[in-house]
């Protein structure tokens, strides 16, 4: 863009539009202000050209994201880019509307880029199909705003992680803004992370429950309902029976065995309704989805992005929740930050151990934590290894460490380094005899 | 059940998780009218193709213009010009072959007058009754009629607006008012967006919110029996931490009324004598789990308040009376609870026959499962056999000359079958949903829109409430209606000319002042910045404001047709400024 150049050039919007009128109406935003923009406002040119030109990244290409290409490139962004590790699958239809049956086994982010390209004139997306930790920082630190469209707790937390990472205090332009939405079935959320000035994901970590899983003497001795025989025949059968396969649960012939041996136990318990459909749902934790909810949380991180992106109005302040089941319930308000937060806190915190807890029990009860949730925590205290889940020699010879007493390893007011093979996140506790 | 699913259950897996077979065959039974293909339009209807509904039609008279490429997803450069009913329909039909798509290129203003019979084969109208603020373009030379034709039998003069005024809206309403067809209106305005729906009755059977209930105030036989089976001091260790909550806190209700025989228990006192009949409270977790659920067990059992609504509404009462129009399946079923609750059930619904997962060993916990779900048949054969006779009895009397009764109109979708020529009928499918859902019944009537375009119709102090909390959505409402005022008088929308905006900051400002003095709202005003605000967006249709507006649209629409879930009453407001929402009923 040169405009600035030209003499007397009436603000044409011809200039950045590939068939004039096109922006119409984003350009009613961008060509007035108006008594909610940013003291820094200034309607006209510059703003469109800041609009178009800058990038932004979309993560996930699913029912979230398939919205987010279409309202993002609509909303005036024309490039953006896009990462999703999955191929298409049937039952993403009733909602990835970018998807048709024929594309079913196709790259999600190649299929949906061609398809957004191909509607919409003048606006260029940028697929990759692969996982997130296939990047790094210098490919994150290319966009302006991140917009995540995911469906797992891990993956939002490595993002996250990694865009708070990045931010270098003395740098301005290493702050980037992160948007975040979630649905399941007719309740989602969506929130906007300014790193370091609101509260990160890692902030209310605890607010995310992780599904409550079935006690394992329930599924063994005392099963009562279906999915206590489902999770029977996957949790303990199918590794007895078939040590070698990894059970997967996309393949019907492995649903179909488990639902053979799950259907036989629940009728030896005169235990009713373990179905197929049943089966899948609790194999594969399968979460409800429907298009209307990704439409209404999609379209309200791009309207944030659009706000972000142009400051023609302010970014919300930072968290909405939509409750669609019963009437419309929406409330947005502000999270706050955690100063012990691991991620954009000090990430130091006190807590109570009892002294006859072995390292085991100690581990079992950051894993419960639902502000931490770890999958596969390594311990450190000063100067030395407690307990490391990688590489698998340091496990092997720190694994004796696990029935020893808390005491025997650790004293009072040691710091314990908690890290995750999975996460680019350090934890330090502060110990205090319980 | 016992094989994988087909390729269609495949499909629509993740939706059939919420609603089931009954609201998927409810969708794939209706038939949608959307009245203009704008951003807002085109997006609700997207979110309806995808899981499957029977059919919609566009009712849009607009050609495609460059601004709808700019906000609408379902047209594209080489469009321009084409009737954009055409275009969408098209368009939103490739995502989904099983949904049929038909498109009308007339003016619903010309059509509501000239054939309003029309507006009559729709199970639900979506209204999206606003329209780009682009070039007025000449009426379009291709045929304005699609595959379905409106018996146009004389041809009307053709407008590109495709706006219906108020008093169109509500003959529009009129017509649907009567058959009980829903009618949803949209709007996406600059930032701000709203969802209004109306409906002369709509029937909830299932809400989807289930509360247990286990009867602990008053066993019945098989229940107590069961108690009586069981003897906690005679078990050992192990075999009385397998006795549900169930029967531990009726064994508690027995003890403590053998000590108290006048005084109730309280909640608490409950809690601390389960606690206290336990052994060891570290092993029996069960009788834990009992004292967290004491107060189930304590107070009188009542009928929650939304479904005694329900029994207690005059359309049951109508139920089987000369002369009425024969009544809704629903309201015979609702009818027949009621009797029920009064005479056999002893102040007690159906019981819905499931029973929460407790603490316990697998044949004590299964031995009462079953105990509820037979007790469940045995309300549900009684319900029958008064459904039964509640039929026989209406298609007895003489037949009402009225055919005038709800929902005499269109074609029935699922669940709101019945045979107008021949005799009333109740599904058994019907029957069997009421009562495994009686306690949580709804039913919501709306205010009709007629009467909240009036001023008369609004309650006076109910603008003011709302205006008087700071920034409150409630704002955006009154503008959009102060902006149909200033169309109405201006024949165009406020900022939409670039030299206009200070001029329409005054304009709307006093359409905004003469709305809230017909309401008499007295001491309360719209804040001048929110004006100016409108104003400044000069009608756009952002697409992210018209895809969340939408989709909330669309969610709605889902919950009117198939009967599950709550939808809104009335009208839901966002304002996209500071991203917030809210609910309002004048
Ligand atoms: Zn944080």
């Amino acid at each position: 863009m040169e405009t600035d150049g030209e003499i007397d050039a009436p603000e044409s919007a011809t200039v950045f539009e590939d068939i004039p009128g096109q922006y119409t109406h984003i350009y009613k935003y961008l060509e007035r202000t108006g008594p909610f923009t940013d003291p820094s406002f200034e309607p006209g040119n510059e703003r469109k050209e800041f609009l178009h030109t800058c990038k932004v990244l979309v993560i996930g290409a699913g029912g979230l994201g398939c919205e987010l290409l279409k309202d993002l490139a609509l909303m005036g962004f024309k490039d953006i880019h896009v990462i999703d590790m999955d191929t298409i699958d049937i039952s993403n239809l009733n909602r990835q509307f970018l998807f048709r049956p024929a594309d079913v086994g196709r790259p999600k982010a190649t299929v949906a880029a061609e398809f957004v390209m191909k509607r919409i004139p003048g606006v260029k997306v940028t697929p990759f199909y692969g996982r997130i930790q296939d990047k790094d920082e210098s490919y994150y630190s290319e966009f302006s705003i991140i917009i995540c469209g995911l469906d797992s707790v891990e993956a939002r937390r490595w993002m996250n992680a990694t865009v708070v990472g990045m931010l270098d205090e003395e740098d301005p332009s290493t702050l980037k803004p992160m948007i975040d939405g979630g649905t399941e079935g007719f309740k989602g959320q969506s929130r906007v992370i300014l790193p370091t000035m609101t509260a990160c994901y890692e902030c209310s970590l605890d607010m995310h429950t992780q599904r409550q899983a079935f006690p394992i003497c329930t599924i063994a001795n005392t099963p009562r309902l279906p999915e206590h025989c489902i999770e029977w025949a996957s949790v303990i059968m199918w590794p007895k029976e078939w040590p070698d396969t990894k059970l997967d649960g996309d393949d019907p012939e492995h649903i179909q065995w488990l639902f053979n041996m799950a259907s036989k136990r629940a009728a030896e318990f005169k235990i009713q309704g373990v179905t197929w459909s049943l089966t899948q749902g609790v194999v594969k934790n399968i979460i409800p989805a429907i298009a209307s909810t990704n439409a209404v949380v999609a379209a309200s991180c791009a309207l944030e992005a659009f706000k972000l992106a142009t400051s023609c109005a302010p970014t919300m302040s930072n968290y909405m929740m939509y409750v669609g089941d019963d009437g419309i319930y929406t409330y947005t308000f502000e999270l706050q930050r955690k100063p012990e937060c691991p991620v954009c806190g000090s990430g130091l915190q006190k807590v109570q151990v009892r002294r006859d807890y072995t390292l085991e029990d100690f581990i079992d009860t950051l894993k419960e934590r639902k502000e931490i949730q770890l999958k596969r925590p390594s311990l450190m205290a000063p100067g030395r290894s407690l307990y490391m889940t990688h590489p698998p020699d340091l496990e092997e010879r720190t694994r004796d460490n696990l029935v020893k007493r808390m005491d025997e390893l650790v004293e009072e007011g040691n710091e314990i380094t908690v890290t995750d093979p999975g996460l680019p996140i350090t934890l330090r506790l502060l110990i205090e005899w319980e | 059940m016992s094989h994988p699913p087909d390729k269609k259950q495949q499909r629509y897996d993740r939706q059939l998780r919420l609603w089931g077979a009954h609201g998927q065959a409810a969708l794939e039974s209706s038939h949608v009218l959307l009245i203009n293909g704008n951003a807002t339009g085109a997006e609700i209807l997207k979110n309806l193709v995808l899981p499957g509904i029977a059919s919609f039609t566009i009712l849009d008279p607009s050609p495609v213009l460059p601004s709808d490429l700019g906000s609408n997803f379902f047209v594209d450069p080489e469009d321009i010009g084409k009737p954009r009913a055409k275009v969408v329909a098209e368009r939103l039909r490739e995502m989904n072959e099983d949904v049929a798509g038909e498109w009308v290129g007339e003016s619903p203003s010309t059509l509501l007058s000239t054939n309003p019979s029309f507006f009559l084969r729709f199970h639900l109208v979506v209204l999206c009754n606003h329209n780009s603020p682009g070039p007025s373009s000449s009426a379009s030379s291709t045929p304005p009629v699609g595959s379905s034709t409106p018996s146009p039998s004389t041809p009307t003069p053709q407008s590109t607006s495709g706006l219906l005024s108020e008093k169109e809206v509500a003959a529009l309403e009129d017509l649907l008012w009567e058959r009980n067809v829903p009618l949803v209106m949209v709007r996406s305005y600059g930032l701000a967006g709203m969802v209004r729906v109306g409906r002369k009755e709509h029937r909830v059977i299932d809400p989807h919110t289930p509360t247990p209930d286990l009867r602990l105030q008053t066993p019945f036989p098989a229940l107590q029996a069961l108690v009586d089976s069981v003897n906690l001091d005679a078990l050992d260790d192990h075999a009385r931490t397998g006795v549900p909550f169930v029967v531990i806190l009726c064994k508690a209700m027995e003890k403590w009324k053998k000590e108290n025989p006048t005084t109730p228990p309280t909640a608490s006192a409950l809690k601390k004598l389960v606690l206290a009949m336990s052994k060891d409270l570290n092993r029996e977790e069960n009788f834990v789990e009992a004292s967290g659920q004491a107060y189930r067990a304590c107070g009188k059992y009542e009928i929650p308040r939304t479904a005694r609504n329900v029994l207690e509404d005059p359309e049951c009462d109508k139920v089987g009376v000369v002369g009425a129009p024969p009544p809704h399946p629903f309201w015979i079923v609702a009818r027949a609870v009621r009797d029920f609750a009064r005479e056999e059930g002893a102040g007690y619904l159906p019981h819905p026959g499931s029973v929460p997962d407790m603490k316990a060993d697998t044949g004590k916990y299964v031995e009462l499962a079953t105990i509820y779900r037979q007790k469940h048949l045995s309300d549900l054969a009684s319900i029958r056999t008064r459904v039964a006779s509640v039929v026989s009895q209406i298609n007895s009397l003489p037949r009402s000359t009225s055919t005038s009764s709800i929902d005499s109109a269109p074609p029935p979708a699922v669940g709101e079958t019945r045979e107008w020529a021949g005799s009333v009928q109740v599904k058994d499918e019907e029957i069997e949903r009421w009562c495994k859902n009686a306690s949580q019944v709804v039913v919501k009537r709306y205010k009709r829109v007629k009467d909240e375009l009036g001023e008369a119709g609004v309650e006076a102090g109910e603008p003011a409430r709302h205006l008087s909390q700071p920034d409150s959505p409630f704002l955006h409402y009154v503008l959009l209606r102060a902006v149909d005022r200033f169309r109405d008088v201006h024949h165009r929308f406020p900022g939409v000319l670039a030299d206009e905006v200070e001029p329409d900051i005054r304009l709307l400002k006093k359409q905004v002042q003469e709305l809230l003095k017909g309401w008499g709202s007295q001491g309360v005003t719209v804040p001048d910045e929110y004006v100016h605000e409108t104003v400044r967006c000069g009608a756009a249709e952002l697409h992210a404001i018209a895809a969340l507006i939408g989709g909330i649209a669309s969610q709605e629409c889902i919950k009117l047709i198939t009967g599950q879930y709550v939808p809104v009453v009335d009208t839901f407001v966002f304002d996209g400024i500071k991203s917030v929402g809210g609910v309002y009923e004048l």
